[in-house]
């Protein structure tokens, strides 16, 4: 392959690789260790990570927990109500919002305030798709002169992997409709009939599942 | 549900959770049984074991199975066994879906539309019911008919029989069932040329049968308080007439009844029992409904007062029922005016017109000659409805299509459908939290002063019900 044409597919390649990765690895928004590993969501007893832009970001209640309205305004920026999410019922979003912040009340967020919603409901580990490109990328350098088309493959596939794999554990209204969302929610079968304005612990920082893989990172 | 995942969430309707390993059902008990925990709804341990779970009591079960792919480690998978309905229905209980069976045919522009509800009163076996739907607006009918039978409420339905009544037509001309059980040919049907309610002028409502409906709001003070929808027919035709009057039921009457089953509580199964087993119902059972009544139709006195000359309406709020009721030869002398007596806020009136009565017709009896589920001959079925000692039980989400076949004629048929069963409601665990005996005993005994205290809750509801009750539909 002349040396012109191999730069013009390198080019390429590392262009859509990066376009995949960039594009596709949507953040969860969860804090570090909140969302279980796959294996280990089949006994998590919490609900997923939600994040919600209201449309108005102005006309949000302060919320325990956040920065105070004032500080947000004077930082020029208002980061989404995220926490976890307790229940979708017809009119509104009932989310725990915060962390690990010990306990906090529960806020309801009516569904015509909301711009744009994502829910992740596991971990989808992206780093280990990070490194997984960075160790194949390193090997094709071996290749010799078939590193020209051994690496831009690993960024393309790779990419493409990751993006899919951070994906995955992502709903996102509106492209899904709330009932869906909701099956996520810690009650997916709707609000409980004494669950409204009182405090709710937040999932404890030393909890996890009962499923965890062997050599779980968090072990 | 996904059996192949070890691990079991049990959802129930106060937030609890069970999560069990190892979990086996047993079908005819009804329940589940595992090892594992019990949490309350803040995700505090209350017990850990061996647990066994009535699935009556169970909101939603979850399982999940973390599979690989290609691409990805995992994904969870959510088996939901009453998601959408118990989502509704705990948000507002007294407006999810009931339904009785429903029926569907194409209309005249071939969609299918929802063209009749069997026996809606018929809440006990003691109150099993012959119900008459006329298909006023189903498409020509002739070759074969297909009914489509569905269950689309948290119900058990008991039907005996749907059979095809059937009378040939003749060009421009319609058929009508009357309210005192005859048939006849009728001609010259004529919309009243105005029609006025408190709200003022709603005739082009009122013209035509097309779901375009003048609807009221009810009473906020007491939800039996009255309105009357005055007519006036210019130019009616000669000789005897008969008003066609088009209407269903708003979702206020369907409050009421289970309004009333959350009050009773678990006394509702057993008072539900009574009227199945007593050979005398009792006298308040249906005291609610008779204030409420039905749509009374008037014509006026020599001295100027109005006087009831019969009354139509039939219990449901799904499809529009088509009543014709003959009128006296003294309320049709020259221009004629009539009154709707109606409950504000019960009914929806989408079509009122006069007919002449021509000659009086038979309808011919014509039962199913075969029905499919899921595409498929079900002989049983079948079976169950053409013999009189037999009935079909059907339970949420089942869907039958019932084939009619219409002999040969110049034209077609105007066709009736005629369902004959009952139905039980299935007792919801949200209602029980509102058990009331004395409440019960003032909606049963004292209807008038229930209708008063109730008012204010109802208003309460009424904007957001109509959304509710279609949103927490078991089938679609």
């Amino acid at each position: 392959m002349p040396l012109e044409d191999l730069r013009r597919v390198l080019g390429v390649a590392v262009l859509l690789g990066l376009c995949a990765g960039i594009a596709g690895c949507a953040s969860t928004g969860a804090p570090d260790d909140w969302l279980p590993l796959a294996e280990e969501a089949p006994t998590d007893v919490y609900g997923a990570w939600i994040t919600v832009h209201l449309i108005d970001e102005g006309a949000r209640p302060h919320l325990a927990g956040e920065f105070s309205v004032d500080f947000a305004d004077s930082l020029g920026y208002r980061p989404p109500l995220a926490g976890e999410l307790l229940a979708v019922d017809a009119d509104s979003v009932f989310v725990l919002v915060g962390g690990r912040a010990g306990s906090c009340p529960v806020t309801a967020i009516g569904k015509q305030d909301v711009a744009k919603a994502q829910v992740a409901y596991f971990d989808p580990e992206g780093e280990r798709a990070g490194n997984w490109i960075f160790g194949g990328s390193l090997l094709s350098l071996s290749n010799g002169w078939a590193a020209g088309i051994t690496l831009p493959m690993w960024w393309i596939i790779g990419g493409t992997m990751a993006s899919s794999q951070h994906s995955l554990p992502l709903k996102k209204w509106p492209q899904h409709p709330w009932e869906e969302l909701g099956t996520y929610a810690r009650f997916p079968q709707g609000r409980p009939p004494h669950l409204r304005a009182e405090m709710l612990p937040q999932k404890p920082r030393w909890y996890r599942p009962k499923i965890r893989r062997a050599n779980s990172i968090r072990e | 549900m996904d059996g192949k995942s070890p691990w079991l969430k049990i959802h129930m309707p106060d937030g609890g959770l069970y999560t069990l390993s190892q979990w086996t059902i047993d079908e005819e008990r009804n329940t589940i049984s595992g090892r594992g925990s019990h949490l309350d709804f803040r995700r505090v341990e209350v017990a850990t074991g061996m647990f066994t779970v009535g699935m009556d009591s169970v909101s939603i079960l979850e399982s999940n199975e973390v599979q690989t792919s290609g691409a990805a480690a995992g994904l969870t998978v959510l088996t939901i066994v009453s998601a959408a309905v118990g989502l509704y229905c705990l948000t507002n209980p007294k407006a999810c879906f009931g339904s009785c069976p429903t029926f569907y045919l194409p209309d005249q522009q071939g969609e299918p539309r929802l063209m009749a509800e069997g026996f809606s009163a018929s809440v006990a076996p003691r109150l099993e019911a012959t119900d008459l739907d006329a298909l006023f607006v189903s498409g020509p009918a002739r070759g074969n008919v297909t009914v489509t039978m569905t269950n689309e409420a948290l119900e058990t339905h008991v039907v005996r029989r749907v059979d095809l009544l059937a009378v040939p037509q003749t060009a421009g001309k319609r058929v009508l069932a009357a309210q005192d059980g005859t048939w006849w040919e009728a001609s010259h049907i004529t919309p009243a040329d105005r029609s006025r309610g408190p709200e003022g002028d709603c005739s082009a409502l009122l013209s035509a049968c097309d779901l375009d409906e003048r609807t009221s709001l009810a009473d906020s003070l007491y939800l039996g308080a009255k309105e009357v929808v005055e007519l006036e027919f210019s130019a009616p035709p000669s000789g005897p007439l008969g008003l066609i009057v088009a209407s269903r039921h708003s979702l206020l009457s369907t409050y009421l009844f289970y309004q009333g089953l959350a009050y009773l509580g678990e006394a509702a199964a057993p008072s539900l029992a009574r009227v199945s087993g007593s050979c005398e119902t009792d006298a308040g059972s249906n005291a609610m409904g008779d204030m409420l009544g039905r749509i009374e139709v008037q014509a006026p006195q020599s001295d100027g007062t109005w006087l009831t000359v019969g009354s139509v309406g039939e219990t449901g709020p799904l499809a529009v029922n088509v009543h014709m009721l003959r009128l006296p030869p003294s309320a049709v002398e020259g221009p004629v005016r009539l009154r709707l007596r109606l409950t504000k806020g019960n009914w929806r009136l989408d079509y009122v017109a006069l007919a002449a009565l021509e000659q009086p017709v038979e309808p011919r009896r014509i039962p199913p000659v075969a029905i499919l589920r899921d595409g498929f001959d079900d002989s049983e079925a079948l079976a169950a409805l053409t013999d009189p000692a037999k009935t079909l039980v059907t339970f949420p989400g089942d869907r039958y299509e019932l084939v009619y076949p219409l002999p040969e004629v110049d034209g077609d048929w105007e066709i009736f459908l005629e369902s004959r069963g009952y139905y039980l409601e299935w007792m919801r665990q949200e209602w029980l939290a509102e058990e009331d005996p004395a409440m019960a005993a003032l909606m049963f005994k004292r209807p008038r002063l229930a209708l008063g205290y109730l008012a204010p809750l109802f208003k309460e509801l009424e904007p957001g019900m109509e959304a509710h009750f279609w949103g927490s539909r078991y089938a679609p």
